[in-house]
């Protein structure tokens, strides 16, 4: 199995993840209008009520569910103004993560390895795993995103090498 | 660096050019093109032999000490 370069692995992730970042984009605008409404928009109580009034009132008891989710309607306003901008900024890290990855996968794809870009991405990437790990409480991914740190600095060693290989004549 | 590589001179005394040289010795032009402008870190003894082969000199002709930095180098 080819690692680097065209028709390799890299190319498919490359694919894979640009494919991923887009849907990621859409679903987490979707995500965002959803929460807003959950936590913002009271919900309407009258059957019989006329037009967005009456959306409302079938987004409220149609779709109602057992879902702790609606619990937010209980919550104190400076709560909910709270964890709005706190879920868009782990949502921005996240998409940001898949769109690093993309391009780092893309270098890999061109065959160009050990290049300063490809530690900047992987440093930022890993950087990003451990603020998203630590804010969404998932300790689990710490470790990721140390291993990556590790990696990147192995990058950087790459990049001195190959820096060093290139000018020598 | 202190040591300056003065293949141009040798080059320009045995009148041959870089394309030409670059041909004989099996390099890249822009290979030899790094060790002309003084980028290159090191130099293969292989390449060196090689040089010193086609252009019929002694590796003491294409290298040089200066003890001086050069005002270009002192920029970087």
């Amino acid at each position: 199995m080819k690692y680097l370069g065209e028709k390799s692995l890299s190319s498919v992730l490359n694919i894979l993840l640009k494919i991923i970042f887009y849907i990621s984009i859409v679903v987490s605008v979707i995500f965002m209008v959803i929460l807003f409404i959950i936590m913002f928009i009271e919900p309407v109580t009258d059957p019989n009520s006329i037009g967005i009034n009456q959306l409302n009132y079938k987004f409220f008891h149609e779709f109602r569910s057992d879902n702790k989710v609606w619990e937010m309607q209980k919550f104190p306003l400076l709560a909910k103004i709270f964890i709005l901008p706190y879920v868009l900024i782990v949502i921005g890290f996240i998409i940001n993560i898949i769109r690093k990855s993309q391009q780092f996968f893309k270098n890999l794809r061109n065959n160009v390895v050990f290049i300063q870009t490809n530690v900047e991405l992987l440093q930022n990437i890993s950087k990003m795993v451990i603020i998203v790990s630590i804010m969404t409480l998932d300790f689990g991914s710490i470790l990721i995103g140390l291993i990556l740190l590790v990696l990147t600095e192995i990058f950087k060693n790459g990049t001195v090498l190959q820096e060093e290989q290139d000018l020598t004549v | 660096m202190s040591i300056i590589f003065r293949i141009d001179r040798v080059m320009a005394d045995r009148k041959i050019s870089l394309g030409e040289l670059a041909k004989r010795i099996d390099l890249t032009n822009s290979n030899l093109s790094i060790l002309k402008t003084g980028k290159a870190r090191a130099i293969r003894i292989e390449t060196l032999n090689a040089i010193c082969r086609e252009l019929e000199c002694q590796p003491g002709d294409l290298l040089e000490y200066a003890e001086k930095k050069e005002p270009e180098e002192e920029k970087k």
